[in-house]
C-alpha cells in the first residue's frame, strides 16, 4: 500500500507538514518496497476548497493511507469516501517524513475518525 | 443534486468546478454545498445531464422600522456558512426597492452599510451605488483599508468621499492620502468621550450631539450635488478600521 505524507520539503529527510490541504507537497511512499516519489500539492494556493482538491489529488495518486496533522470536514469526507485511511502525526518541527512513516510502521499513529477541525473557508469569499 | 442512476463517474464536473465543491471518488460524487458558488459550470459539462440544482438556504433576510422611523433591512448568515456575497446581493433586491424621499433635498436615499475592508461582500455592497462614503479613522489600519478600497471604487466608476472619524488619534497619513488621491474629506468627527459613551449606550451621534444634525444634512447635500441629477441615490458606506 502507498502512503501519502504531507511535507514542506523534497524527500524522506524533509520536515513533515502538519497541514493537509495547504501542505507544500506529498511524499508518496510504497510501504512494502520503501520506494518514494514527491508530488507538489496542487491545492496549496487554492482560493477555497483546498482540502477537497488535495484529497482528490491524493486519491488520484493511488494512496491507500495519508499521514498529516489535521483533516477538515471536506477533506475527511472525500478521503473517507475513497476508503483512504487517515493517520494523525504530531505537529513537531523535528519530525521528518521518514520519522512519520516509522511511527506508522510501528503502529503508534492514531487514525482520524472524524474531521479534526471545522474548516477554514471564507478566506476569499 | 446528482442523479446517481445517470452518473457515470466520469469526473468532468469535479474537474470544471473552480471551487472544489465536487469530488468524484470511487463510486460516489461528493457534493459540498457550502463551497458551491452556484456558477452552473458542472451542469453544463455533465455529459449525462445527471446534475440538477437545488436551493440551499444560507441565511435569512428581515426587515423592519427603526425607532426613528427608518426602514431597515438586514441579512443574517446561518452559522457556519462561508459566503456572505449572495446574501448581500439578495438584500439589494429585497425588499422591493423602497427608498424614502429626503425632505428639503431632491432625492430618495438608500444607504447600504458595508463591512470594513475590501472583501467580496464590500465590493458587492458598493456595486451599483451612486456614491461611496468612506468612513475611516486616522490610523495605519484606516489607511490600509482606504488604500485597498479606493482603487476598487475607481474601477467601478463610483465617486467617493471620506469621513474621518475619531480625529485626533493616530497621525496625518490618512488626510495626506486623501489629498494625494483627490478624495474630498467631507466631514471630520473628533474623538470625544461623550460620543463614544453615547454609541456604547446605543444612541446615535446626532442624539448625543444635535449640532451634527445640520452637518449631516450638508454632507448629504454635497453628495447629492456630486451624483448625476435626478438619479435616486444609493449610498454605500464602507467603514475603514473601527467605527
Ligand atoms: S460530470 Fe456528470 S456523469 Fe460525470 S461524474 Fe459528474 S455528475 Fe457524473
Ligand atoms: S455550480 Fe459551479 S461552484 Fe457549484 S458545484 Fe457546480 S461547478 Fe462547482
Amino acid at each position: 500500500m502507498k502512503v501519502a505524507i504531507s511535507t514542506t520539503g523534497e524527500g524522506l529527510e524533509s520536515p513533515f507538514d502538519s497541514r493537509f490541504g495547504r501542505t507544500a507537497a506529498f511524499c508518496l511512499v510504497d510501504r512494502a518496497s520503501g520506494e518514494w516519489t514527491r508530488h507538489e500539492n496542487p491545492a496549496q494556493a487554492a482560493a477555497g476548497g483546498a482540502g477537497v482538491e488535495a484529497a482528490r489529488f491524493v486519491v488520484g495518486l493511488g494512496a491507500g493511507a495519508v499521514i498529516s496533522g489535521a483533516y477538515g470536514p471536506h477533506a475527511f469526507a472525500t478521503l473517507a469516501a475513497a476508503g483512504v485511511e487517515m493517520y494523525l502525526a504530531p505537529a513537531d518541527p523535528d519530525l521528518t517524513v521518514a520519522g512519520a512513516l516509522a511511527l506508522l510502521q510501528e503502529g503508534s499513529l492514531r487514525r482520524a475518525e472524524a474531521a479534526t477541525h471545522a474548516g477554514h473557508h471564507g478566506s476569499a469569499s | 443534486m446528482i442523479d446517481e442512476t445517470r452518473c457515470t463517474r466520469c469526473g468532468r464536473c469535479a474537474e470544471v468546478c473552480e471551487y472544489h465543491a465536487l469530488a468524484v471518488v470511487g463510486l460516489r460524487v461528493l457534493v459540498f454545498p457550502a463551497l458551491c458558488h452556484g456558477c452552473g459550470s458542472c451542469l453544463r459539462v455533465c455529459p449525462e445531464g445527471a446534475i440538477s440544482e437545488r436551493q440551499h438556504g444560507i441565511g435569512r433576510l428581515s426587515t423592519g422600522v427603526t425607532a426613528g422611523g427608518c426602514r431597515l433591512s438586514q441579512g443574517l448568515m446561518h452559522v457556519g456558512e462561508p459566503m456572505a456575497t449572495p446574501i448581500v446581493r439578495a438584500l439589494k433586491r429585497w425588499p422591493p426597492a423602497f427608498a424614502p424621499a429626503v425632505p428639503g433635498i431632491d432625492c430618495t436615499l438608500e444607504i447600504r452599510d458595508a463591512p470594513p475592508g475590501a472583501s467580496c461582500p464590500v465590493v458587492e455592497t458598493m456595486r451599483g451605488a451612486d456614491y461611496l462614503l468612506l468612513v475611516t479613522e486616522p490610523t495605519p489600519f484606516g489607511l490600509h483599508d482606504l488604500r485597498q478600497v479606493v482603487p476598487i471604487a475607481t474601477e467601478l466608476g463610483i465617486p467617493a468621499g471620506v469621513v474621518i472619524n475619531r480625529e485626533g488619534i493616530g497621525d496625518a497619513a490618512v488626510a495626506a492620502y486623501c489629498e494625494e488621491a483627490g478624495l474630498p474629506v467631507l466631514m471630520r468627527i473628533p474623538m470625544e468621550r461623550r460620543f463614544a459613551e453615547a454609541i456604547a449606550a446605543g444612541r446615535t451621534l446626532v442624539e448625543a450631539a444635535p449640532e451634527y444634525g445640520p452637518a449631516f444634512r450638508e454632507l448629504l447635500a454635497t453628495i447629492r450635488a456630486t451624483v448625476a441629477p435626478a438619479a435616486p441615490v444609493a449610498l454605500a458606506a464602507a467603514g475603514g478600521g473601527g467605527r
